[in-house]
């Protein structure tokens, strides 16, 4: 039978052996939340901003030769939208960037609660209209595209289209939506749920 | 003096009572390193940022509260269950001090995640005050919370140190 004392003299004669290290060596590690996040923030921003860059880039140096000004419209509308995605991205980066290490806990787990209820808010609002705004500048692109074509052809072609939209938006698309807002809307009940330890009076 | 160089002074300093916190909030000793290096990660990107208003180690202590606290994200990642295939197995083998303290880490991993951080620190014989400060927890808040952790941790190493 131990108390309280015997533990805590065992607990200070314990030498656990760290590494010895020099600033910038101690590197590579598994975990990296915050890192892992706003690497991951910062590839889709710049993967959005060379996608609308080679669009733009198709528009002026493309060669195709519409014949009507909304053709172009709609690779103007798919080069803006993609801008616009990276600026949410860039918002969410800069909010991440944020989060301060060095605060009160209370306030950190607070900062991250924010962080994650913005990104279940991104998920719910801007995902959806990020889809629809890129479908409705792919439809107006597709008019010129298909005039003059085989109507059976067109019809196929939009089938298989429409088909995969629709089954990439309300199938896979809201079965991931569910799943990751199931997955924010724990990690928000469990930093709550820590925030509640810390502050409760007992 | 640089910051190199005060850095490596922090990290000579601090590393130890670090890792145990780690261990103590983990009861993991790879995840245990791995919580270190991104604390003293932390440490080293903001360190522009510390003022003085309080002693190194209060801050230091801080920002590993902090990475302990946002670590445990999902299932996963939480600590093993103690179990009791583990605790026979120490007991199989002689039973050394090493062992003990590996069923005290254990049995500090199985508290609630913010009373495994203020225990491993009272074990470390921190001043309650300094805890506060680190926590942001008032004192006489904080010695409630000590009062039943201690009574807590005693009563489950107890238990499974008789298995």
């Amino acid at each position: 039978m131990q108390d309280f004392d015997s533990l805590k003299n065992m607990w200070q004669e314990d030498e656990p052996p760290t590494q010895s290290t020099t600033a910038p060596a101690i590197g590579r590690t598994t975990l990296n939340t915050k890192r892992k996040l706003q690497r991951q923030l910062l590839f889709a921003m710049i993967s959005l901003l060379l996608t609308a860059l080679a669009i733009a880039g198709m528009a002026l140096f493309g060669d195709f030769n519409f014949q009507h000004w909304y053709s172009y419209g709609a690779m103007v509308l798919m080069c803006l939208i993609c801008l616009a995605q990276s600026g949410v991205i860039f918002f969410t980066y800069k909010k991440i960037s944020a989060i301060d290490e060095t605060t009160t806990p209370g306030k950190h787990l607070q900062q991250w609660e924010s962080y994650y209820s913005l990104r279940k808010r991104q998920n719910a609002i801007i995902g959806p209209l990020y889809f629809l705004l890129l479908n409705v500048a792919l439809g107006i692109y597709f008019i010129e595209i298909f005039t003059g074509r085989p109507l059976t052809n067109i019809l196929i072609i939009l089938f298989i289209y429409c088909a995969w939209m629709l089954f990439a938006y309300f199938y896979l698309g809201k079965k991931n939506q569910r799943r990751e807002a199931e997955k924010l809307q724990g990690i928000i009940d469990e930093l709550k749920g820590i925030e509640n330890q810390l502050t409760s009076n007992r | 003096m640089n910051q190199q160089k005060e850095f490596t002074g922090l990290y000579t300093q601090y590393a130890n009572g670090i890792k145990k916190l780690c261990l103590g909030y983990t009861g993991d000793a790879a995840l245990a390193d791995d919580l270190l290096q991104e604390t003293f990660i932390a440490v080293w990107n903001n360190m522009h940022k510390f003022r003085g208003d309080a002693s190194w180690g209060t801050w230091i202590y801080r920002v590993a509260v902090n990475t302990c606290l946002t670590y445990l994200r999902s299932n996963k990642n939480k600590p093993l269950e103690l179990q009791e295939p583990f605790v026979a197995a120490l007991h199989d083998e002689v039973n050394t001090k090493e062992q003990e303290v590996q069923l005290l880490y254990k049995c500090i991993s199985k508290l609630a995640e913010a009373d495994r951080l203020i225990i491993s620190m009272v074990l470390e014989d921190k001043p309650y005050e300094e805890i506060a400060l680190i926590t942001d927890i008032t004192e006489n808040n904080l010695r409630v919370k000590i009062h039943r952790i201690k009574k807590q941790l005693t009563e489950i190493y107890n238990r499974y140190a008789r298995l």
